[in-house]
């Protein structure tokens, strides 16, 4: 099936709706603007085995809590904050998965040590007001940071935990719509398992991963910057609509060495210029296969970018593609509702520090 | 199947969906490109596959001569010409190009990654330039050394990306894993980058070829005499 230029444009509509206050249980809870995103995810169209897609959320959920950490300490990778109203596990276990980001003022434009930086939950604790984070601190923040708390996504709330958005169930991984989210190593493949044995006895019915048909995958967390890859055999698209809050301030997401799939988690779109890369340590290189790599999904294959270094007459420094090392692709668009594939060639890992989309809202 | 039709067969093949992808390159930047055994450098237009061999270095080596035997041996995911990728600017001896293939049908997943070049009289479309090469040339690192060198399998799995100059280390010297199966690392310089260039060989014509076979039976028979 021919990549249909109008098909990928329609892909996402992002809408900034309104600026209104979100909704939260906590007196200290901010406000945030929202949008409704809508995400149209391919089928076959009948032409091909399989649809593949590449998507990001692009919404998040509100922000259940903004404080101050008076005390960081970044050994025990907790957050102390003197104010917080919070009670005993607000903030994990049967309350949800949620996840502290480092935020800057309002007002300040400097950055501030950490800022974008994200950490799940793992203890939240009323009586020393403290949260006991799951991933090492960035040993750059220090007391006073500004943080907010946010609950993750779930595949059973964007989803519906009984497959509201449609996708093709079966009774097994291979027959099924697949929701591929890369680890770091390999996908890890979900789908809406259909038990085929009519009395629950083969697994049951709800969303599994591949590697277990009995465990319920439907809390499986869906992170901010997951670029999630939909795999459809249906012929048909699925269209979802999602409701949050837009991203502000800057993000930070961690790039390993090899292959990184990572959601644009802002409401609008970015380029390649404007996402930050180049500037946060992705490595430039006279030969496309030397140099770091953007792999954008096309429809039918990659499309491969990287950041060359060369002399004007050997095709220029800046941002090219495979296809083309002499004209300027820098205005390359990673569109809203889009996932891109991060390629670290060259280097240690580092962190991506994306600037707001759009600048001003 | 005529040749030309093998071209549109593995033409539709690559635009159907998904497709594993793969980066291909000889860039101005870094500067390695190609070279015709005058020292030249490869002209726009001339033909470039990339695919793999179903048959062994050696047996390539030594049938180099026969074009129609490498071809029937040679598994395609792509092809391109010289200048390719060159904003309205095509250089001799350089090319860039993305090719998407079928994994599965072509079976190619794994597999080593092969460059083959060729130097043709007649460049009118693939079939004419495969059927009149003059010179070929075929190189790879193998991707024992360089795992980039191994065709990826459809998608969702992710593009792998090869250039000529993975061949080549530090101060321009060929590294020890190169493979030039056919053709060398220089002597010739690129006229743009000034870089050593990869020359390919001459293919001598079938008569050319039967008549050196004729005469080395000829001395082989003379000396049995003796």
């Amino acid at each position: 099936m021919p990549p249909s230029p109008a098909l990928l444009a329609a892909v996402v509509s992002a809408t900034l709706a309104c600026l209104a206050s979100v909704a939260s249980g906590q007196s200290q809870a901010a406000t945030d603007p929202v949008a409704f995103i809508s995400l149209s995810i391919p089928g076959t169209g009948g032409t091909a085995t399989n649809a593949i897609s590449f998507k990001a959320l692009g919404v998040l959920q509100p922000v259940s809590y903004q404080g101050s950490a008076d005390t960081v300490n970044i050994q025990a990778r907790t957050l102390t904050d003197t104010a917080a109203t919070w009670n005993d596990n607000d903030f994990n276990g049967a309350q949800g998965a949620h996840y502290v980001e480092i935020i800057r003022p309002a007002g300040v434009t400097a950055p501030v040590p950490g800022e974008g930086t994200t950490y799940d939950i793992a203890a939240t604790d009323k009586i020393s007001k403290t949260l006991t984070l799951v991933q090492p601190l960035d040993a750059t923040i220090v007391s006073g940071a500004l943080f907010r708390i946010r609950k993750h996504w779930t595949i059973g709330m964007i989803f519906g935990a009984n497959n509201s958005a449609g996708f093709l169930g079966s009774g097994s991984s291979s027959t099924a719509d697949q929701i591929q989210i890369w680890n770091g190593t390999s996908f890890t493949l979900y789908f809406f398992q259909i038990d085929p044995s009519g009395d629950q006895s083969l697994g049951g019915t709800g969303w599994r991963a591949q590697t277990s048909n009995s465990a319920d995958a439907s809390t499986t967390v869906i992170y901010p910057d997951d670029g999630l890859v939909f795999r459809l055999l249906q012929d048909g698209p699925v269209n979802i609509s999602l409701l949050g809050a837009v991203k502000t301030g800057p993000s930070s997401f961690p790039i390993s060495a090899g292959f990184n799939i990572l959601a644009n988690v802002y409401s609008a779109p970015m380029t390649l210029t404007s996402s930050g890369l180049q500037t946060s340590g992705f490595s430039g290189a006279a030969s496309p296969s030397e140099s770091d790599q953007i792999l954008l999904w096309n429809g039918t294959g990659y499309d491969t970018y990287f950041y060359q270094l060369a002399a004007p007459a050997l095709g220029g420094t800046g941002w090219r593609s495979a296809t083309d090392t002499y004209a300027d692709a820098g205005s390359t668009a990673i569109p809203a509702g889009a996932a891109v594939v991060v390629r670290r060639v060259q280097g240690s890992p580092f962190n991506w520090i994306v600037p707001q989309h759009p600048a001003a809202l | 199947m005529n040749q030309l039709s093998t071209w549109c067969a593995l033409a539709l093949t690559a635009i159907s969906a998904p497709a594993a992808t793969i980066n291909w390159s000889a860039t101005p930047a870094p500067g390695y490109g190609f070279d015709q055994t005058s020292g030249i450098d490869l002209p726009v237009g001339s033909l470039l596959r990339v695919g793999t061999f179903n048959i062994s270095d050696t047996l390539i080596a030594q049938n180099a001569f026969d074009v129609s035997y490498l071809n029937a041996n040679f598994v395609e995911a792509g092809f391109t010409t010289i200048g390719t990728g060159i904003a309205g600017n095509p250089k001799d001896g350089f090319f860039t190009a993305t090719s998407n293939y079928n994994a599965v049908t072509t079976a190619l997943t794994g597999r080593q990654v092969y460059l083959w070049v060729f130097k043709s009289s007649t460049d009118t479309n693939p079939g004419t330039s495969l059927a009149s090469a003059t010179e070929i040339g075929i190189f790879y690192m193998p991707f024992a050394d360089d795992p980039d060198w191994a065709f990826p399998a459809d998608a969702p799995a992710f593009p792998t990306t090869v250039a000529v100059a993975d061949l080549v280390g530090p101060s321009d010297v060929i590294r020890p894993q190169a493979k030039l199966v056919v053709g060398t690392y220089g002597p010739g310089n690129s006229g743009l980058t000034g870089k050593k260039n990869f020359t390919l060989s001459t293919v001598p014509e079938p008569g050319s070829a039967l008549l050196a076979l004729g005469g080395s039976l000829l001395l082989l028979a003379r000396r049995q005499r003796r």
